[in-house]
């Protein structure tokens, strides 16, 4: 059995594979290192703290019962985002149907081009999107999932999820701001 | 319209998780619930073992299985008695002292044997 010092050194699909054997240390390494990141991609999608927590615990309790299905093709927090997103879906199916018939229900007053100064975060920029918007947003550009994927999971006609993304990235570009050059400063600072 | 460079910016946001300051306590809850549900499983192959055993037993003393099979068993005891005498080196085994009923709890302890091996394998895989 690997040892701790051992386990920590060692590429996620290494550790995913002795996960497999059953060493639950080295799953455990891999919650540590990718465990904060499926929390937060369930609360962008728009979860608050209990559930998204509740939604990543069973994601990473189901990862591990099928983790020898991951074969390192991607990355794994990939892999563990895309467990937890189809279980968010699951859980919220009820009222997401409803979500992905209306009409966006966000303002456009309240993205205004000012707040793009205020250097909104990402998180509090998604929450001035409609959930749909929010949802497929986060499904495409958090989780990974093509729009026919996102489409697919929702049960919703492509048409319907691109022009959720599109009205969703229209309000985050509005409320992030657009310029590169931000982008840099964003991303390294 | 489509926007690469955005776009490409939205998926680092994306990807740049927040630190949770109960990032650890999570893994160990994570790791609880999994070592946890081992456990289960363990007593749940252990507990059908026995109740299994509990009942194949009660079946086999029930059907009076016994008693049936020290026939057989006569009949097999005469059959190996026969292939000792005619092969005299296994001459020995005839000297044996085993009786039907030491042949068959020999028989169900195997199988007992077999089944603590599945379910070994089953709790390894």
């Amino acid at each position: 059995m690997a040892d701790v010092a051992d386990i920590a050194g060692r590429h996620d699909v290494e550790l995913a594979a002795l996960a497999a054997t059953g060493q639950r240390a080295a799953f455990g390494e891999l919650v540590r290192r990718h465990g904060s990141a499926v929390r937060a991609l369930v609360r962008r999608m728009g979860a608050d703290a209990a559930l998204a927590d509740d939604i990543a615990q069973d994601a990473c309790l189901a990862a591990f019962e099928r983790i020898a299905e991951f074969r390192g093709e991607g990355t794994f927090q990939a892999w563990l985002k895309r467990i937890a997103s189809r279980l968010y879906l699951k859980r919220v199916k009820r009222t997401l149907a409803q979500a992905l018939a209306q009409e966006s229900a966000g303002s456009d007053t309240d993205a205004s081009p000012g707040l793009a100064d205020a250097r909104l975060d990402l998180d509090e920029a998604l929450r001035s999107l409609a959930p749909a918007e929010r949802i497929c947003v986060s499904l495409c550009y958090g989780a990974g999932f093509s729009h026919g994927e996102a489409a697919e999971l929702l049960n919703t006609p492509l048409g319907t999820v691109k022009s959720h993304v599109k009205r969703g990235l229209d309000r985050l570009k509005q409320r992030l701001g657009g310029g590169a050059d931000e982008t840099g400063r964003r991303v390294n600072g | 319209m489509a926007d690469p460079e955005f776009e490409t910016r939205l998926g680092r946001l994306y990807a740049e998780a927040p630190a949770f300051p109960d990032a650890d306590g999570f893994a160990r809850r994570i790791e609880g619930r999994i070592a946890r549900a081992w456990t289960v499983r363990r007593l749940l192959i252990g507990a059908a073992g026995i109740g299994g055993g509990v009942v194949a037993a009660g079946q086999m003393l029930g059907g009076h299985l016994f008693q049936a099979a020290t026939g057989i068993s006569t009949a097999a005891a005469d059959a190996v008695q026969r292939s000792g005498r005619a092969v005299g080196q296994l001459g020995v085994l005839t000297e044996l002292p085993i009786g039907s009923e030491v042949m068959w709890v020999g028989l169900g302890l195997a199988v007992l044997a077999v089944v603590l091996m599945a379910a070994r394998s089953l709790e390894e895989f």
